[in-house]
């Protein structure tokens, strides 16, 4: 409004006070600092999972008894452990077979859980108490006792750490869904959808699911963090990956026996198991606040 | 003598700021209305008098409850005045109290807070403060939760806190408009009588007309964060001079009882107010006044003027109000 | 008792949309008893009518509105659209009822999807009753210059909107579908004095450009008497009084309609003359 046009009271009456659509994602992603730090930490350890399948500096699998518990020497960025095999590598190695099994679990999670979730929202009634009991039941079974179950049946190795993950997560997505779907349906827009003659399986795509997509990623996000803690703990007791396949769990395990020898073996899978916890739990809180409040104004 | 004194109060959030220079005052028993649309700054004025703005606004100015100037007190000393000096009743009856309390239980805790009285006198106390804002059966209406009451009842249960320790100013912030119009009538009622009882100062926020010219024998006009009119309701709201005013009386006239139903267009302001921070430089209704021109670049100051206080390059005079002034009709 | 004397034009009118014996009930709680939130609702409205429903909260008028646009099946009674009965019915037979019955509701940032834009928002009717597909972008434009405002619109999100413009492009959705009715459920009450006056002139405009038949549900006895040429009043879900405008508003023949008449606050000094 320059001092010498003035627009005429009828010009004011709408256009001008439009507000603008805010910042766009990439730019709320990165003045959030818990989003872009999260978001470096998961980049990192994705790309050492995608780079380790090509290369890694030496073979995680190569034994060479001579080099055997060497601290940060020659080309060893991180020392070798108990066999001379550098830890580095395995690492990096550790990180394809986390990876893997906790997007897998979550995964399994999330394509069971939201599905039965968003059921038991629309449907309400005896078919909501069915599937919600069943899944109070599986949420009573904590992973652990799951994969113990599953070891003792199928024998030790990562797909049966994954699909025991896997398992256990299904109640929360379908409680998270369930919850998220009601407060959708019961809003105004949705009604206004049936006054002009949409069906529910049509409110169910074209209004439920945009307006839970951001609650359910972010739960993801967070299940992400909590199957990788949970997967590192099975190979830790040895419940999910077989040695001699790298995994940090394992490297956990036995890096306790060299504690005095080389407190390295024991402190980097600790720390980066740490760090990859950390790194989705802070990605998680970042798109909580990335995602919802814009839309909710 | 004043209970309740504002000068110069500008409250910013950073750069941008949200009242600007406002000053007023209450006597005692005084009735003072705050009438303005959404945006106009009138809820920020009462949070800031009560001393609830969050930290993240910047206070300037001085607000002076029984002679001391609250901007300047530590947060101490202003919880001793909340509840105590000044009470305060809010808009959303739901909201305004605690659900897992009972309502005597809420109105005690204040009588607690500020006189120290123990459990046994506080709950009388509670249950007297009941009886005075009508509820039949006071004992009983006390061990009630607020899930059992009305929205009427809680508002009135919301009053009953506000003056339980007898305060000198009592703010009210739209406290009728959440409510059927049944009961908003014995609402008003009670507060009139309340208030006069008490000898307690109101200051009422409404963008009711009506009710502030029920309610209120002084009317102050807020718009983009300032004051652009105030003076006595029945000489501002009879002949309003400065244009936003005489729109908004304009257009309630309009939709009221006692309209003339043959008019088939509303008459009403142009536009919308503007979002925080947006409004115009110069004076803040220039781009929806149809009275404007250059010279309203410039703020014009608030200044004495026909019995009132006024803020206008272009008021509307006597001959003009009897054509509606300020308004217009024409279509969207 | 219902009080009801439905006025029943001599011009012989179509009658629109028709509640007969209209009840409904339910339990609080499962093993409780049951509460009547609507009992023996009789309405006739006529093709053209503005009819007012007033009530304070509690009294049944958005569950009766919800009945009348069969969000919702009532206990007892039926609704009928045009001879046909639209109460109890599956939504395909619907089909033709929804496209030309439609709703305005009272929360502007609520009935709006907030994930949608607002050209799709306004293209959904059409494509949900399928309509107009092909030429659903000029019909989009023609919606929103209907309601004044600008063809750019289209491309942004309801929250970048004010209450005001959200409720005009919640009216325009309702155009779309070319409606015969359009039931209103207190659509200005958040919205401030001069934005709700805007928005009623352009409800009284667009029932007249397009011929509407317009139910309004509000609390508020002012607007309903501006809006509106027929008053039906609501109190604990029956009806108290049902006549013209003028005749309630001037000779309220029930007491609940003139309590409600004594409590609207009202200015003691004279109105300004209109210009």
């Amino acid at each position: 409004m320059s001092a010498t046009t003035l627009p005429s009271p009828a010009e004011a009456t709408e256009p001008a006070v439009r507000r603008p659509a805010g910042a766009s994602l990439p730019r709320r992603w990165v003045r959030n600092p818990s989003a872009l730090i999260g978001g470096i930490i998961v980049a990192v350890i994705l790309a050492a999972a995608l780079v380790s399948l090509v290369w890694t500096p030496y073979d995680p699998l190569g034994i060479a008894p001579s080099l055997a518990l060497k601290g940060p020497s020659g080309g060893h960025v991180l020392g070798t452990d108990e066999y001379g095999r550098d830890v580095l590598s395995r690492l990096m190695a550790g990180s394809r077979i986390t990876t893997y099994a906790s997007v897998a679990a979550v995964l399994i999670g999330l394509v069971v859980g939201v599905p039965a979730g968003l059921v038991a929202a629309v449907r309400g009634g005896v078919i909501s108490e069915i599937i919600m009991r069943t899944a109070d039941i599986l949420f009573a079974f904590p992973a652990l006792l799951a994969a113990i179950a599953m070891t003792a049946a199928l024998g030790a190795s990562t797909t049966v750490a994954m699909v025991s993950i896997g398992i256990a997560f299904i109640p929360q997505f379908a409680r998270v869904t369930r919850s998220a779907a009601l407060g959708v349906i019961g809003s105004e827009f949705v009604l206004a959808a049936r006054t002009y003659g949409r069906r529910r399986l049509a409110i169910v795509r074209r209004h439920v699911l945009p307006n839970i997509a951001a609650v359910i990623l972010v739960q993801a996000t967070l299940m992400l963090s909590l199957a990788i803690l949970t997967e590192s703990a099975l190979d830790y007791l040895g419940l999910g990956t077989a040695p001699p396949t790298a995994s940090w769990g394992q490297m956990l395990s036995t890096g306790q026996n060299y504690i005095s020898v080389d407190l390295g073996l024991e402190i980097w899978p600790a720390l980066t198991v740490f760090v990859a916890v950390l790194g989705f739990n802070l990605l998680s809180d970042g798109l909580r606040e990335v995602l919802d409040p814009r839309l909710r104004r | 003598m004043s209970v309740l004194s504002v000068t110069d109060l500008t409250i910013s959030i950073g750069e941008t700021p949200v009242v600007s220079d406002v000053s007023f005052e209450l006597d005692r028993g005084e009735r003072v209305g705050l009438i303005g649309e959404s945006g106009s700054g009138k809820s920020m004025t009462a949070f800031a008098v009560m001393g609830l703005l969050p930290d993240t606004m910047t206070v300037s100015g001085q607000i002076r409850l029984d002679g001391s100037n609250t901007l300047e007190m530590t947060e101490k000393q202003r919880c001793e005045l909340r509840g105590n000096r000044v009470g305060m009743v809010f808009q959303e009856p739901m909201t305004a109290l605690n659900p897992t309390m009972r309502v005597g239980a809420q109105i005690a805790e204040v009588v607690r807070i500020h006189r120290g009285l123990r459990r046994r006198a506080a709950w009388q106390h509670a249950v007297d403060l009941l009886a005075r804002v009508e509820f039949p059966d006071p004992a009983a209406q006390a061990r009630r939760y607020p899930h059992q009451l009305s929205g009427g009842q809680r508002q009135r249960v919301a009053l009953a806190i506000a003056i339980a320790c007898d305060p000198a100013v009592i703010l009210a912030d739209e406290p009728t408009t959440a409510l059927d119009v049944t009961v908003q009538a014995q609402m008003l009622d009670l507060m009139s009588r309340l208030v006069d009882e008490q000898g307690a100062a109101l200051l009422l926020i409404s963008h009711d007309l009506a009710v502030v010219d029920r309610m209120c024998s002084r009317v102050v006009t807020m718009y983009g964060g300032r004051i652009v009119e105030s003076g006595e309701t029945r000489k501002i709201f009879g002949e309003p001079r400065h244009p936003y005013t005489a729109g908004l009386r304009s257009t309630s006239a309009a939709v009221s009882l006692d309209s003339d139903r043959t008019l088939s267009e509303l008459p009403f302001i142009p536009g919308q107010v503007p979002g925080a921070g947006r409004f115009p430089p110069g004076c803040p209704f220039r781009t929806r006044c149809t009275r404007a021109s250059e010279e309203c670049a410039t703020m014009p100051p608030l200044a004495a003027a026909d019995e009132r206080l006024l803020a206008c390059w272009h008021p509307i005079t006597p001959t003009a109000s009897l054509a509606a002034a300020g308004t217009d009709g024409s279509s969207t | 008792m219902t009080d009801s004397n439905s006025p029943a034009p001599a011009d012989g009118r179509a009658v629109v949309l028709e509640a007969r014996g209209l009840g409904k009930s339910y339990r609080a709680r499962p093993a409780g008893a049951p509460v009547a939130a609507l009992r023996d609702v009789n309405l006739t409205v006529f093709e053209g009518e503005t009819v007012g429903i007033v009530g304070e909260s509690g009294s049944g008028k958005s569950t009766l509105a919800r009945m009348l646009i069969a969000l919702d099946t009532p206990t007892a009674g039926e609704v009928r659209y045009r001879g046909r009965l639209v109460s109890h019915q599956s939504e395909r037979r619907l089909k033709e009822f929804r496209r030309k019955v439609q709703m305005v509701f009272q929360d502007p940032m609520g009935s709006l999807d907030p994930r949608m834009r607002v050209g799709e928002i306004l293209a959904e009717p059409l494509r949900a009753l399928g309509l107009n597909r092909a030429d659903e972008k000029a019909t989009v434009a023609e919606l929103l210059a209907a309601v004044a405002l600008p063809a750019e619109a289209s491309r942004s999100f309801p929250h970048q909107f004010s209450g005001g413009q959200r409720q005009r492009i919640a009216i325009a959705r309702t155009l779309g579908p070319r409606p015969d009715v359009l039931i209103a459920d207190e659509p200005v009450s958040a919205l401030d004095v001069s934005v709700r006056a805007q928005v009623l002139n352009l409800l009284t405009q667009l029932v007249r450009d397009y011929r509407l038949t317009l139910l309004f549900i509000s609390h508020d006895m002012a607007v309903v008497r501006h809006l509106c040429d027929r008053v039906v009043v609501i109190f604990r879900g029956q009806v108290v009084e049902d006549g013209a405008t003028e005749q309630v508003y001037e000779n309220p023949q029930h007491e609940y309609t003139r309590s409600l008449l004594n409590a609207v606050p009202r200015m003691s000094a004279p109105a300004l003359a209109e210009s």
